[in-house]
């Protein structure tokens, strides 16, 4: 007999759209409670009810979370010279806003307080009133997640994570907020992502390797386009082979590589390889970019009079399109590519590459020939192995159904 | 072009060089202080949203210096 919805226990989740493919599944041993506002509907439309942690801000939470914030601050701003002189001893050369961070900074946190204090109320709130048996995020960096991994574990409950990008730090690429998780649990996608946790101190009997859930839908065929479709739908109206370029965005939790010139020199590279190979350049944009490079990159799509787009949505059409990828920096866009049988190949940046022989990487003098190289090696045998390594789902793309039974031995 | 190359050019950086800069800042705002809000240790929570900030700021500074991958500064 089915269980009832009442008999299940609750978990909580992001609601990060990446995981949609685990809401289903999981929503059958639990009910369902997201973090993220907005995605509640979405997730309707799947065919998954779900509960919001947001409703639990009650007048009442609101009311002392504000006060929890204000308090939080007072103690703060006397701290403020101590403060001061903690960031501006740090040696090198400190830019005149952070050397006056007494002048800002307790405002700044004065927001960000607020906003912690009310999830911190809204849990308690909703523990109060459900059966919770574990939270599952993922990423464990940003504020809102590292909050409902820590105020999971005081109860004493378990928290997964299940990074949703592997992360290409190497060794030597100094020190980084991704090296570290502060959910007990990871659910690695391949045994590459597991290593560069282990490599980073995480207890190896803590990690479990699942697969990736974000790339079950692309071993489904109904739902991804052929080749022929693709570059009809996309204006490709002749032979000649097509090149993705996989742009990337500026994450400042991290200060490596050349930072503006470099993505400028990126680009420049790629229109240079194009040309030479006479081939259309299809642009993609980082989905979390948001700083207007759509503009720089069809401006210079334009300026070079190449054939090819610039987008940030219709990436399958593009993947089903495209002969090679290009990306700036070891970007996991190439296991999404090789996935789908493209063949990738990026430029490298400094402090990132990936665990395996494949992808091809240019240092930034050979870009062209890497490419040929690259489009050479088009339904090698090679490829799967690299996937595997990052896809311990690969080839069935059933990570959902692992992910959801190994939770379940985790959140009983 | 900068204007205080003088300053600058006294203290050459790389960009690993900056990057150790943000983490040691970023890191040193919270060290010993023990601000928590409720049960959770803000300093830690806060840490991604704090390098993010100080991270804007010392790339739009490296920015105006120019950072040369080698170590080297130029106008």
């Amino acid at each position: 007999m089915a269980e009832s919805q009442v008999d299940k226990r609750w978990l909580l989740l992001s609601g990060a759209p990446l995981h949609q493919n685990l809401w289903k599944p999981l929503s059958e041993k639990y009910q369902l409670c997201f973090v993220y506002d907005g995605v509640t509907e979405y997730a309707a439309s799947l065919g998954v009810t779900v509960d919001n942690l947001n409703r639990y801000i009650t007048a009442d939470v609101q009311e002392h979370a504000l006060t929890d914030a204000a308090h939080f601050v007072a103690r703060v701003v006397p701290e403020m010279p101590r403060i001061q002189d903690r960031i501006t001893g740090q040696g090198g050369n400190i830019p005149p806003d952070l050397a006056m961070a007494d002048k800002w900074f307790p405002g700044y946190l004065l927001q960000k307080a607020q906003v912690a204090a009310l999830m911190v109320g809204a849990f308690d709130q909703f523990l109060s009133t459900h059966d919770v048996a574990g939270c599952v995020v993922h990423e464990d960096v940003a504020p809102d997640m590292r909050m409902l991994v820590a105020l999971t574990q005081a109860r004493g409950l378990p928290a997964i994570h299940l990074p949703h990008a592997p992360c290409h730090l190497r060794v030597d690429g100094g020190p980084d907020i991704h090296r570290s998780t502060r959910a007990e649990w990871i659910g690695a996608s391949g045994p590459r992502v597991a290593e560069f946790y282990v490599e980073n101190g995480h207890d190896p009997a803590m990690i479990a390797v699942v697969g990736g859930v974000q790339w079950d839908g692309l071993y489904d065929s109904f739902i991804t386009p052929d080749r022929d479709e693709a570059r009809r739908v996309l204006g490709i109206n002749d032979q000649r082979p097509a090149l993705w370029y996989g742009a990337t965005w500026t994450q400042t939790t991290g200060l490596r590589g050349g930072f503006d010139a470099e993505l400028r020199g990126g680009i420049a590279k790629v229109i240079e390889t194009a040309r030479a190979l006479d081939a259309w350049l299809l642009i993609t944009l980082h989905p979390n970019d948001g700083s207007g490079a759509d503009e720089m990159y069809l401006k210079a799509l334009r300026e070079a009079n190449l054939d090819g787009l610039v987008t940030r949505f219709h990436i399958p059409y593009i993947a089903a399109a495209a002969d090679a990828l290009i990306t700036q920096g070891p970007s996991n866009l190439c296991i999404d590519a090789a996935i789908q049988g493209v063949p990738a190949c990026y430029l490298q940046t400094e402090g990132f590459d990936f665990r395996e022989a494949l992808p091809y990487r240019s240092d930034w003098t050979d870009l062209t020939s890497i490419v040929k190289r690259t489009l050479a090696s088009r339904g090698d045998d090679a490829w799967q192995g690299f996937i595997a390594a990052y896809n311990a789902a690969h080839p069935d793309g059933d990570a959902s159904g692992r992910i959801t039974e190994w939770i379940g031995g985790l959140c009983r | 072009v900068s204007t205080d190359l003088t300053v600058t050019a006294a203290t050459p950086r790389s960009p690993a060089d900056l990057n150790a800069t943000l983490y040691a800042t970023a890191r040193a705002w919270a060290a010993d202080l023990d601000l928590t809000l409720g049960p959770i240790d803000v300093g830690d929570v806060f840490e991604y949203d704090v390098l993010r900030i100080f991270g804007r700021l010392l790339q739009q500074d490296a920015a105006r210096h120019e950072v040369i991958g080698d170590g080297r500064i130029s106008s």
